[in-house]
């Protein structure tokens, strides 16, 4: 179902003016149907299977730096009226007149012409390739005890209409398959994890994504965990794999560069465009342009086309991520990085496909350098404060390093440092760049982001653990 | 069209494809909130949205399918859908649609009108102000918020059962950033309560100025052993982190430690852990579950030892059991499960100064980060960023911060030397969890 045959553009300019109607410089809405299903497999049988459909609209208004909000899942045309005038009372009380001409853009549709083969609710494909990743994992060991697969889709249409006269449409496909594998010897439990995501149909199992080699990794995790002995706890040199090993720039860096905390003078690298803020080997940039990539979108929740967006660049800082409301707090211009979970969220700056360039060094010598640290082969999740900067992730796969060797594996390892430090002690940059999948939560919702990297080191951080 | 009509819809439909039992689970809500940033409303929204899953049973197996588009198109569509989701289910679990109990707790009496927005815009702002007020060292206040919302869930399934349920929330929170000597910390706090009178904005300004202020000039300790003090709220961050270990799902399907642990000592002998759907001190009240069942109270832990699981239809009839009446959605959407309503610690009789008068020498932690990527629930290990004080001879001292806190929780459990007497319930997220202060033999912390 396309948003265009549910709103006409009539209805579309009648909401637009009425919000705008008090005295608010910006009106928006938001139209969105999304269809998503989910399915999972446990005990070597598909145990559920849903599907949901989300439809709804949000209407925001801005006057300067304010934004008033409302979304509502009640599309009759009184009903938008309604919540026109509410946003409208909420912002101000100066009546204006408004001319209003909407014409349509269009952009680059990454699914235009590919159409999606698996419709959402055909389950039997999608059982296939979950039984299949199931049986890879439970059968990679006899200490495999349980592996789950989930396997998650969502086909969604989105209008985005403004008082700028944009009126624009976007298809958005996402299929993201996750695979958790548990080791154990009866009385211990550890866990293995893998979850490759595409902004593409089914067909990325066929041309992008192995999903038994995927399976069969979270399985490996989970039997070399049971068998490692506890993390120590110091500071050491640490060498952070590549691919979802990027969510150290992502949580120690990123969300301190968006317009977010950037914008409300709210983060540590407000005013700090030009100056050196980390080690020279370190380049990092936001790309939403990628093709098929987890974080890429055509053109961002404000109908704004996406591009690449160079953060870092040898140490200097180049750039923030800034969405409309941003660039009025901060004086410049948006960078197509404004993005929303839903309907029900008003838009804020956010990241794309976020990651440390390539750079110079062998990964080999990488290793050999390090006397006495740690290597992190799988990284597990984060999170930061962006005010002080001060940031936390999980090792969900690491080894000792003892003379330039990798040695025996340990478990239960966490990293903690400040932002602004660790980006200074990346001193070694290899040339390997992967990218890996999740999902960041902020302000504006839960939302499909890349991280990525080659492999790092750092020269110090701190390591937590129970070990000795 | 409105749901009424819908159902209709809906209902015919699904009457004509031959199935055992089927159920709408409707859900509607509305909430507010407002932001003061800079001394002015910076930030309103409003939102009004509703939403029905569909679920059927058929030869023992469920599907579901959900929707927030009312329209005879999409009313076919939820209803093929669902059925071709049960189609696809192996599972050999017996899946149930409730037929009803005699018996159902009283309901709230809600009273469902929303205060003005100049009442919250007021509120706001005093909030902002009031923060900025109370200390020097308080160079912006992020956020001073005040939200309200107001919920309904109903259940209707086709062997006649109508079950309703409605809520109102009050919330308020402030986020305080302070500097002194080019330290920057933040301080951070959220109230909740069932009626306007049981948030308190002096309240919420002294815990978000208090928590911001006192962590200035923290720094890391020594790595090494610590006997230490949870506050209550992290307690709280960790029982809620760890709570599905506690679901006879989990259990079922191998990823909870507890599996057949019932009667076993699991937790040091002052230990209790109760689960009470209705309780005075939090904001959650059920009168009936995600699938209809009447809600009761129930001591998960008593003295150290596992008394049950919690259950839904689903795992106790597996069990041999009765249900627990913990079936639980997170949102319409979801697919049932099981997680308690308020699970908290019972208190001791300690106050917070006796309890670091009692430890003597180790750590008093108050804030946790990293809970979702730092702890896992299927091996209980958890390795944390932490900051807190320091407690030298009974009393707290210099603060600490920059230290990772690591242990495992099924440990940490029967490692309870002594439980306070601050018996507080953290944010609500569809269940509620609380705790008193505990302090804990020995964790690991990782620091200078």
């Amino acid at each position: 179902m396309l948003t265009c045959d549910l709103l006409s553009r009539d209805i579309i300019s009648a909401v637009l003016k009425k919000a705008m109607s008090t005295g608010a410089d910006f009106s928006e809405i938001f139209v969105e149907s999304t269809l998503k299903t989910n399915l999972n497999v446990i005990n070597a049988k598909v145990d559920a299977a849903l599907s949901a459909r989300n439809f709804g609209v949000g209407i925001r208004v801005l006057k300067g730096t304010k934004c008033v909000f409302a979304s509502t899942n009640d599309v009759s045309f009184s009903s938008l009226l309604d919540v026109a005038s509410r946003v409208a009372d909420a912002i101000g009380d100066l009546k204006t007149d408004i001319t209003l001409n909407l014409t349509e853009k269009k952009h680059k549709l990454s699914h235009a012409g590919t159409a999606y083969e698996v419709t959402p609710a055909d389950f039997k494909l999608k059982s296939e390739l979950a039984l299949s990743a199931y049986h890879t994992a439970k059968n990679y060991s006899p200490e495999i005890s349980q592996v789950s697969v989930s396997a998650i889709d969502w086909d969604s249409d989105i209008l985005i209409a403004n008082s700028n006269g944009i009126l624009t449409f976007d298809k958005r496909i996402y299929t993201r398959m996750a695979v958790n594998a548990i080791a154990s010897d009866g009385s211990q439990n550890q866990t293995g994890h893998a979850s490759p995501g595409r902004r593409m149909g089914y067909e990325m199992f066929e041309k992008e994504v192995d999903i038994n080699k995927y399976a069969q990794n979270a399985a490996k995790t989970a039997v070399t965990m049971l068998h490692a002995k506890e993390c120590p706890s110091r500071k050491m040199t640490v060498a952070i794999e590549n691919g979802f090993g990027g969510v150290i720039f992502h949580e120690a860096c990123g969300h301190s560069l968006e317009a977010t905390s950037v914008g409300r003078q709210n983060s540590e690298f407000c005013g700090k465009l030009g100056e050196v803020i980390a080690n020279p080997k370190v380049t990092a940039i936001d790309d939403a342009t990628l093709e098929n990539a987890w974080g890429s979108i055509d053109i961002d929740d404000e109908g704004n086309e996406t591009q690449r967006n160079v953060l870092i660049e040898n140490g200097v800082l180049k750039g923030y991520m800034i969405d409309e409301l941003g660039s009025r707090r901060m004086g410049m211009a948006p960078t197509g990085s404004s993005r929303r979970q839903s309907y029900e969220f008003a838009p804020t700056s956010r990241m794309t496909n976020t990651f440390i360039a390539a750079g110079n060094d062998e990964d080999s010598d990488i290793i050999s350098s390090i006397e006495d640290g740690l290597y992190a082969k799988q990284m597990g999740g984060g999170s930061v404060n962006p005010v002080t900067g001060e940031f936390n992730f999980s090792v969900a796969e690491g080894y000792l390093v003892k003379n330039g060797k990798i040695t025996d594996p340990v478990r239960g390892a966490s990293l903690v440092g400040k932002g602004s430090e660790i980006l200074t002690k990346i001193d070694m940059v290899g040339k390997n760049l992967a990218l890996g999948q999740g999902m960041c939560g902020s302000i504006s919702g839960s939302i499909p982001t890349n991280v990525g990297q080659p492999l790092i080191r750092v020269s110090e951080i701190t390591v937590g653990g129970r070990g000795e | 069209m409105n749901f009424d009509s819908f159902q209709k819809l809906v209902t015919a439909y699904a009457n004509t494809k031959n199935l055992t039992a089927f159920e709408l689970y409707y859900s509607r809500s509305i909430s507010q909130s407002f932001n003061s940033f800079g001394g002015e409303i910076e930030n309103v929204s409003h939102s009004s949205s509703e939403g029905v899953c569909f679920r059927c049973l058929k030869n023992g197996k469920m599907g579901y399918s959900s929707t927030e588009l009312y329209t005879e198109d999409e009313a076919k569509r939820l209803v093929d859908d669902a059925i071709s989701a049960l189609e696809i289910i192996e599972s050999d679990d017996e899946e149930f649609i409730f037929k009803g109990a005699e018996n159902y707790a009283e309901p709230l009496k809600i009273d469902k009108t929303m205060k003005k927005p100049s009442e919250h815009i007021k509120d706001a702002l005093e909030i902002e102000k009031i923060c900025k007020e109370k200390d020097s060292r308080i160079y912006a206040v992020p956020y001073a918020m005040t939200t309200e919302g107001v919920g309904e869930t109903r259940i209707i399934n086709s062997y006649g059962l109508d079950l309703s349920d409605e809520g109102h929330m009050f919330g308020m929170m402030a986020q305080t950033t302070a500097v002194e000597n080019e330290d920057v910390k933040s301080g951070f706090s959220v109230s909740f309560g069932r009626n306007y009178n049981d948030v308190s904005i002096d309240k919420v300004c002294e815990e978000a100025v208090k928590t911001a202020v006192d962590s200035l000039g923290a720094s890391a300790v020594p790595s090494g052993k610590y006997k230490t003090v949870l506050s209550n709220l992290c307690m709280c961050d960790l029982i809620s982190t760890f709570s599905s270990i506690f679901s006879a799902a989990a259990a079922q399907k191998g990823l909870s430690l507890l599996k057949d642990k019932e009667g076993e000592k699991i937790a040091s002998d002052i230990v209790t852990l109760i689960d009470d759907p209705r309780c005075e001190k939090s904001c959650t009240y059920a009168t009936f579950d995600a699938e209809g069942v009447p809600t009761k109270l129930k001591n998960v832990i008593e003295n150290g030892v596992l008394k049950t699981l919690l259950h839904n239809l689903r795992t106790a009839n597996k069990a041999g059991v009765e249900s627990t009446g913990n079936a639980y959605k997170g949102s319409y959407v979801s697919k049932v499960s099981v997680a308690p309503f308020s699970l908290y610690i019972k208190e001791g009789e300690d106050d917070l100064e006796k309890i670091l008068d009692y430890t003597q020498n180790g750590l008093y932690i108050t804030d946790l980060s990293g809970l979702h990527a730092g702890a896992d629930s299927i091996s209980g290990d958890f390795s944390l960023a932490a900051s807190g004080f320091l407690i030298e001879n009974g009393k707290k001292t210099k603060a600490v911060n920059s230290i990772t806190l690591a242990g495992n929780f099924f440990a940490l459990l029967k490692d309870i030397e002594k439980i306070g007497s601050d018996l507080r319930f953290s944010m609500p997220s569809g269940g509620q969890f609380g705790s008193p202060c505990v302090v804990v033999k020995n964790l690991t912390v990782a620091g200078e």
